[in-house]
């Protein structure tokens, strides 16, 4: 006489239904958790002082711009370049360029850009694919 | 009693062992492409060639004789990684200066020709790669136009800032 199949749960099957589980969370979060974060414009104004002139002109709008640690910190969307000029006297500095970049970027929920902190009078060390620049914030919008 | 051979559990390969098995080989490829196949940044890594780049670079202000230590094909390490780089196209000129002129403007001026310091220009061609269209000295390190950078050799060892990069003629 045959005996009867008892169905029965080992730890095998509890192992494998944890993993189902969690791969099953792991897909949720990849595919839903990124869009769902809050996001907003963010446009900010970086001096670069005293610059080479001939390096001022490395910049170019659309340039896309990362921090020193490689985040991504926004896009070039205009720049000026001014003659410049010594605080203490206000004489102009011969072949040298005070170069204003306004960058606009994506900020999170709390203000920050790629987890970077964007405030006026923050010094920021900044490069494109064709300038290496430290400056200073001082405006954001 | 049951016999020896009753005793003997049936092996049988299921659904769940093939589940199992694929898990494993997929759980090891994962675990291979994370840490073999990715850099520190998780992105996959393809190996890039390597490329040779001439860097002009601007030297400011040493002291006259030290500009001595620069000349064409002299050999320098670059950076802080122990890369190395030979010069070309070297110039030594009077290192440059503000004065205040009659008017109250500001103007270069030079140092002196034969004692004063110097200012040297010249070309290091490096070796590294490209990435995401950035030259990088040995990989590691970024050279941007604006950028400083180490170069050390023979006894001397100053900080020089980066004009320009451009690939070697025939590389990209």
């Amino acid at each position: 006489m045959k005996s009867e199949k008892r169905a029965f749960v080992t730890a095998a099957d509890v192992i494998i239904i944890a993993a189902l589980l969690l791969l099953g969370f792991l897909a949720y979060r990849y595919v839903y958790s990124g869009p769902d974060e809050e996001t907003f414009e963010l446009d900010y104004v970086v001096k670069v002082s005293s610059i080479r002139s001939e390096l001022s002109e490395r910049i170019a709008v659309g340039d896309e711009v990362y921090s020193a640690d490689g985040a991504y910190m926004g896009r070039v969307t205009a720049y000026e370049s001014r003659g410049a000029v010594l605080g203490t006297t206000g004489q102009t500095v011969p072949d040298r360029s005070d170069l204003y970049i306004t960058i606009e970027a994506s900020a999170d929920s709390d203000g920050l850009v790629s987890g970077h902190e964007v405030y006026v009078e923050r010094e920021l060390s900044l490069y494109t694919t064709g300038l290496s620049f430290d400056g200073i914030c001082i405006s954001v919008r | 009693m049951k016999s020896v051979k009753e005793n003997k559990r049936k092996f049988t390969f299921g659904a769940l062992d093939v589940f199992l098995i694929l898990a494993v080989i997929l759980s090891a490829a994962g675990i291979a492409v994370r840490c073999v196949l990715t850099d520190e940044n998780g992105i996959l890594a393809v190996t890039p060639e390597k490329t040779s780049v001439a860097v002009q670079i601007l030297i400011e202000g040493i002291e006259n004789s030290s500009s001595d230590y620069f000349s064409e094909d002299a050999v320098f390490g670059v950076g802080t990684e122990g890369d190395e780089g030979r010069l070309m196209s070297v110039t030594v000129q009077p290192a440059e200066y503000y004065v205040e002129n009659e008017r109250g403007e500001l103007e270069i001026a030079y140092e002196d020709a034969e004692n004063g310091k110097r200012d040297v220009r010249c070309t290091v061609v490096v070796e590294g790669y490209y990435r995401d269209g950035i030259f990088m000295l040995g990989g590691k390190t970024p050279m941007l136009p604006g950028g400083t950078v180490r170069m050390s050799g023979g006894g001397i060892s100053v900080t020089a800032l980066i004009i320009d990069t451009a690939p070697v003629d025939g590389e990209t």
